[in-house]
């Protein structure tokens, strides 16, 4: 029953966008999106508004890193550097657009052009055991249908790749100043 | 020579690093955001918790990479699809560009991320109070690692103005909100 009505909740919703001529909105709800034996975006929700980490830039890719306020904090507190690991709870994001040139400014500068993908990672020692503490998930975006998709399946996903930074608590991006 | 000056490096950081830890104080003790101001211009305290504002954007030119943050107001803003042609961003909006200097990464990574900080940039919407300058306001203060200072560029609030004047049909404002 309570599946039906949200079904029913969600069809009348999307046939109020339709006569109201609805825009993109009525697409996903990408908190919806879970991979497969893994991480669901949901445990991310309001990463949109996180505070900066640091950004990255590479022949592909154009990046920020953004932590929720509890790895915030423990970055602000000198977490990896002093040796200390990020608690449970800590959240991180990179999203990553592909770069284009802007057509406007007065200089030679990349910027954004679409959104790639997503990557996040959660400390949750209970949960993640194996890859210590740390649980891995990657979204990738289809700027066609304006949705993402799971890239793989399981946690463990950016784990090897993050061992070389195993003393920094498996975190590559230091916390900048600003 | 490059050895030999990281290594004064690595002293110089380990003397701050005692010091600190000696009066007890975070790493933020000897900033002067509070009281940096262009003269006749933008305080840096205008602007006051902007390093926990959400992210617009970012860019990358030449040695330099950055983050474009905004204020609730500013965002709010973006996701009523500003900027756009004969829009006007409302009173209270602000944002903050803050520059890095870029490096490679320092772990084995085929990507440039941030070094040292270089400058943040500022501009707040006040028609009132920039007239002058298409209601906004700007700001740039020169960031010192030795002396981890703020210092202003120029004076007055108009430094950005002639160079912003390029996108004036979109109310002075470059930088795009792209999807995350």
């Amino acid at each position: 029953m309570p599946h039906i009505s949200r079904m029913s909740a969600v069809a009348i919703g999307a046939a109020t966008l339709a006569v109201f001529g609805g825009i993109a909105l009525a697409a996903q709800d990408k908190y919806a999106v879970q991979v497969p034996d893994g991480i669901s975006l949901s445990d991310f929700r309001g990463y949109e508004g996180w505070a900066v980490v640091s950004v990255a830039q590479t022949k592909d890719v154009l990046k920020v890193i953004v932590a929720n306020p509890t790895m915030i904090a423990a970055y602000r507190s000198g977490i990896p550097g002093n040796g200390k690991r990020f608690p449970d709870g800590s959240k991180i994001a990179k999203i990553q657009w592909t770069p284009k040139k802007s057509t406007e400014a007065p200089f030679d500068v990349n910027v954004p052009d679409h959104l790639q993908d997503i990557f996040l990672i959660e400390k949750d020692s209970k949960r993640f055991p194996k890859t210590s503490g740390w649980g891995f998930a990657k979204f990738n975006y289809a700027t066609q249908t304006d949705s993402f998709s799971p890239d793989g399946k399981g946690t463990d996903c950016g784990y090897a790749c993050h061992t070389p930074v195993a003393k920094k608590d498996y975190i590559f991006h230091p916390y900048q100043k600003r | 020579m490059l050895r030999v000056a990281w290594a004064r490096k690595d002293i110089s950081i380990a003397i701050v690093a005692a010091s600190l830890a000696a009066m007890g104080g975070a790493a933020i003790a000897q900033q002067n955001k509070d009281t940096v101001k262009v003269p006749d211009g933008l305080a840096l305290s205008e602007f006051k918790g902007y390093e926990k504002w959400q992210v617009i954007g970012v860019s990358q030119n030449n040695n330099i990479i950055d983050v474009i943050v905004g204020n609730p107001e500013m965002i709010a803003a973006y996701q009523t699809g500003l900027p756009a042609e004969g829009k006007k961003f409302p009173d209270g909006v602000k944002m903050v560009k803050i520059h890095w200097n870029a490096k490679k990464s320092p772990d084995g990574f085929p990507a440039l991320v941030p070094d040292t900080l270089h400058d943040l940039d500022t501009m707040v919407k006040d028609s009132k109070r920039f007239p002058d300058t298409g209601g906004w306001g700007y700001g740039q203060f020169n960031y010192d690692t030795a002396s981890d200072s703020f210092s202003p560029l120029g004076k007055g609030p108009g430094c950005g103005f002639s160079c912003h004047t390029k996108v004036a049909a979109k109310d002075y404002v470059f930088t795009t909100f792209p999807k995350r």
